[in-house]
């Protein structure tokens, strides 16, 4: 996927803006403030129909105004173009609109245009905590499988109704599972399979994948591997349910008293294990950084396999993140098969680590308006 | 707005509070009954003080009706043995129109939502219990939507303990619809619901 052209109305610090991509490597440079980020935020809401920054939307409307709009025009692979319109609005929210016709549920548009993004946040997958590593998967999966988000959101949904009837029953002092906690969790146990096979099925191809990266990318001779550790713990699928199902029963009471529940893939763990370690209390800072670089790459890696379709790599501050001769290496290496698009603070500094001698890079200085 | 006279204003207010009414409905309405006859406007003023003054639930299958217990539930031809629930009066209206179900009914006046505040307690479900004696089978005609499916299975779960038949209205393809055009969820549970031929 390509994007060609993007256009921002009232989005973030731009009234109106219009920028025209290189389908190889585009720089996007600036001053601090200047609204490098933004851009790639606006790419992010066109294919995640969300931002990487906010949870709040209207936080990316120009000041004082009542809407924001982003256009961007796509080419796939097959030279199909893909105009995709997304407008927020203060009174009617968000609404997606690919070539000329609405999207009616978001899950119909997350995975058309794969996306990998390297971010302040995006970085942990290996230091951060459970919750920021599970959404690393939750966020791959639900781009490559349309089933996976689907249930992931319906069965974020149940348990969150489990969980506030777990709140309800404590106080009216009822601490019997009865039968309406069995109805919750017969049911609930049936997303939570869904996850969990995709989860373990992801494991097996993705640690291939990203193997493969981890050797290419560092001298390091430790071997690596990404690991799922299930929260319910059952050898065949088929035992998955039945064993979920006790751990639900076995954990009611204490369930009940924190209003949590506490058993299912809410709460599968996710390390790397570089050599025979956990990463996360034992790598170095380099290891890490080779570690997550590793990861984003095995993640579009995986995705073009699925989706069949070149992903846009975003690579937020990526000079920040690496030294010159490590990001010369890596926009190298993707730039000639993939669009990408890198943030940097200032173009003279960009240029002096040489990335002008690559061949079609574009650099787009914000700072100055100036496109060359 | 403010340059309508109070009195319009106020029905606008009263009408746009209604499901599936928007503000400028609301106005048409409300200039509808202002050119319309005063009879038509007196006939529908009584209509909804009736509504109010004369209807209320049948104290056995919770429906709304005039009388207590429901024609329904009196009918001497219907077939007693026989229950289908459904979450809300409108529900039975639809069967109704069927002409296809000759047995009782039971509403059950909304569905289990923990996320609403709807719990077992806060629906007639203890009522549907008590008049479970001779019955032989229980039909759930209930949403299949997310609250939906733990109602009815929860429902399932109080009945079958008491050895009474539980059946669910089958959910798949409507009549008359082509395939590419349903959604996945709908042909899986199709798919799922298939039968012998």
């Amino acid at each position: 996927m390509i994007l060609k052209e993007l256009k921002l109305l009232k989005f973030r610090r731009y009234s109106d803006r219009y920028f025209q991509f290189n389908q190889n490597i585009n720089f996007i440079s600036g001053i601090n403030g200047s609204g490098k980020t933004s851009v790639l935020e606006a790419i992010h809401y066109l294919s995640l129909t969300k931002s990487f920054r906010t949870n709040i939307n209207s936080e990316a409307i120009n000041d004082g105004q009542k809407y924001f709009q982003i256009f961007g025009n796509f080419l796939n692979k097959q030279s199909l173009g893909l105009l995709i319109n997304l407008n927020y609005s203060r009174t009617d929210g968000k609404r997606v609109i690919v070539n000329g016709i609405p999207e009616t549920r978001v899950s119909d548009h997350i995975g058309k245009i794969p996306i990998v993004i390297l971010s302040p946040d995006s970085v942990h997958v290996t230091d951060g905590t459970q919750s920021e590593r599970r959404s690393f998967i939750d966020k791959i999966l639900s781009q490559a499988f349309q089933e996976y988000f689907v249930n992931l959101l319906e069965f974020r949904r149940r348990l969150s109704a489990r969980n506030q009837t777990l709140i309800d029953y404590f106080k009216k002092g009822k601490n019997h599972y009865d039968a309406f906690f069995e109805s919750q969790d017969e049911l609930l146990v049936q997303y939570a399979l869904k996850i969990h096979t995709y989860r373990m099925g992801f494991q097996r191809e993705f640690n291939l994948i990203f193997q493969d990266y981890f050797r290419q990318f560092s001298h390091i001779s430790k071997t690596v591997e990404f690991r799922i550790i299930p929260n319910i713990e059952a050898d065949d699928e088929e035992k998955y349910e039945g064993f979920c199902l006790r751990r639900l029963k076995e954990n009611f009471r204490r369930d009940l008293i924190s209003g949590r529940t506490s058993t299912g893939p809410q709460y599968d763990e996710i390390k790397i294990i570089l050599g025979e370690h956990d990463i996360k209390p034992f790598g170095s800072q380099g290891e890490h950084k080779i570690t997550q670089i590793a990861l984003i790459f095995a993640e579009g890696k995986y995705l073009e396999k699925i989706k069949d379709e070149p992903v846009i790599y975003l690579l937020d501050d990526l000079f920040a993140y690496l030294d010159a001769r490590h990001c010369q290496k890596i926009v190298d290496f993707i730039g000639k098969h993939n669009q990408v698009f890198i943030t940097a603070t200032d173009v003279k500094e960009t240029l002096q680590y040489g990335f002008e001698k690559l061949k079609d890079a574009m650099v787009i200085d914000i700072g100055e308006g100036k496109i060359k | 707005m403010s340059t309508l006279p109070n009195s319009v204003q106020v029905l606008i207010e009263l009408f746009a509070r209604f499901p599936g009414i928007g503000r400028k409905t609301a106005q048409r309405l409300a200039f509808y009954l202002l050119k319309a006859k005063r009879e038509e406007a007196v006939a529908l003023a009584k209509a909804i003080i009736d509504v109010k003054d004369r209807i209320f639930k049948c104290s056995t299958c919770n429906n709304i009706a005039e009388v207590d217990p429901c024609p329904i539930c009196t009918d001497p031809r219907r077939d007693h043995s026989i229950i289908c629930v459904v979450q809300e009066p409108m529900d039975v209206l639809a069967i109704e129109k069927t002409g296809h179900f000759r047995g009782l009914y039971h509403v059950l006046g909304g569905v289990l939502s923990p996320l609403n505040g709807i719990g077992p307690d806060d629906l007639n479900i203890d009522g549907l219990l008590q008049r479970l004696e001779s019955i032989q089978e229980v039909i759930l005609a209930i949403n299949p939507t997310r609250d939906g499916d733990t109602t009815a299975l929860y429902l399932s779960k109080l009945i079958k303990s008491r050895n009474i038949k539980v059946t669910r209205i089958a959910q798949g393809l409507p009549v008359g619809i082509e395939l590419e055009f349903a959604d996945e969820m709908t042909l899986t549970h199709a798919l799922e619901g298939r039968t012998n031929l």
